[in-house]
């Protein structure tokens, strides 16, 4: 989530603490897992709020228009495959580049494998915006995913040239 | 059907919600039909990442500060929750004896090395011990289970229930001592569960004091 496993560490410990100190306000509305996840992602968020980086907001309209997402790219442009390049290490690199909240509903979903329904409850949104984010942060996915692409291609074209150049 | 708004069908396009016309797009385009691809084999892909574990330091450092917020309350013993369960009273005469019981366990299992039983097999002094402790334990139960039939049902399941418990604890410890009379672990469990058995008869007592 935070792309640190120092922070990660840090914010696994406040989220524990986090549930000694409010444990007595669980009323058992919701299932305890339910409960104990938000109070997480509370956590999570409150700590990328101080770091001032970009959030996504749940509450926008589904069809919002999308201020977080990279480069805007035209329809019909070219669109590098990704397929054999979607590997682990990757996939890992390009979760961080990832704004907190789309990698929020992303990990929950896609990851962890919970229903649009239980996102919902955790992340305090509708189920709609569940899905419109979730959406969003594959897509995003897939151009950053893209980006290493072509990051790759550049750099073997240069490497190709540099070894013609060793040559001549 | 045009790319832009296949792409308002997405979301619920990958959701598996499938309108014609945007499967009619889907099967015609190949930027969409690619991008659909990409975005499923993304959606597989991290299904296979792997949940990380928190190191076992991070657990030691947790309860460090939970205790430096006093955020953990000190484990209570069975007796302290028994007692908990049955409201405080004053002690009867039932509560006399469990105090001999205490006394006897005190006097007869000190710390000190385990007595030695001889290779004939002869009765060690502790064995003596721990058989008076049975005798003393007997009569308090014995004089705890006298009006049985006039107390509360339920408080009478649940005693019935934690006294077999502590019983066959009691009775495992005593199998165990008599194979190894050397047994330290079993010595220790045999002194606590007689602890227990005592702060459950004294727990009883403090009840029928109560008139409950």
């Amino acid at each position: 989530m935070v792309g640190n496993p120092a922070e990660a560490e840090d914010l696994t410990q406040e989220a524990f603490l986090q549930l000694f100190r409010k444990i007595h306000t669980f009323r058992g509305d919701a299932a305890f897992s339910t409960w104990l996840h938000r109070l997480s992602v509370n956590v999570v968020l409150m700590r990328l709020r101080k770091k001032t980086l970009p959030l996504t907001s749940l509450d926008e309209p589904a069809d919002a228009e999308d201020e977080t997402s990279g480069p805007k790219r035209d329809v019909g442009a070219e669109d590098p495959l990704i397929e054999g390049s979607v590997d682990r290490v990757r996939l890992e690199r390009a979760l961080v580049e990832l704004p907190p909240g789309y990698r929020m509903v992303f990990l929950l979903h896609d990851v962890q494998g919970y229903e649009h329904n239980e996102i919902a409850r955790i992340m305090d949104c509708s189920i709609g915006n569940s899905k419109s984010q979730l959406h969003k942060a594959r897509t995003r996915l897939r151009e950053i995913l893209q980006d290493f692409e072509r990051d790759r291609a550049r750099q073997q074209r240069l490497e190709a040239s540099e070894k013609t150049g060793s040559r001549e | 059907m045009r790319c832009e708004e296949f792409d308002r069908h997405a979301v619920e396009w990958m959701d598996g919600e499938r309108a014609p016309e945007a499967a009619e797009h889907f099967q015609s385009c190949n930027r969409c039909s690619s991008r659909m691809a990409d975005l499923a084999l993304i959606a597989s892909a991290a299904a296979t990442l792997p949940e990380l574990d928190p190191p076992a330091t991070l657990w030691t450092s947790l309860h460090a500060k939970l205790e430096a917020e006093n955020l953990l309350r000190p484990r209570k013993s069975l007796g302290e929750r028994l007692r908990e369960f049955f409201p405080d009273a004053p002690r009867t005469a039932l509560a006399t004896a469990t105090i001999s019981v205490l006394a006897a366990l005190l006097l007869f299992l000190p710390q000190s090395p385990l007595p030695q039983m001889s290779r004939e097999g002869e009765n060690f002094s502790g064995a003596r011990n721990f058989a008076g402790v049975n005798d003393l334990l007997a009569s308090a139960e014995a004089e705890a289970s006298r009006d049985v039939r006039l107390r509360d049902p339920e408080v009478v399941a649940s005693y019935q229930q934690n006294l077999a418990l502590v019983d066959n604890l009691i009775c495992e410890c005593q199998r165990r001592m008599n194979e190894d009379p050397n047994d330290e672990m079993a010595r220790q469990y045999l002194v606590a569960a007689y602890q227990q058995k005592t702060d459950l008869l004294n727990a009883l007592s403090e009840r029928d004091a109560l008139g409950e």
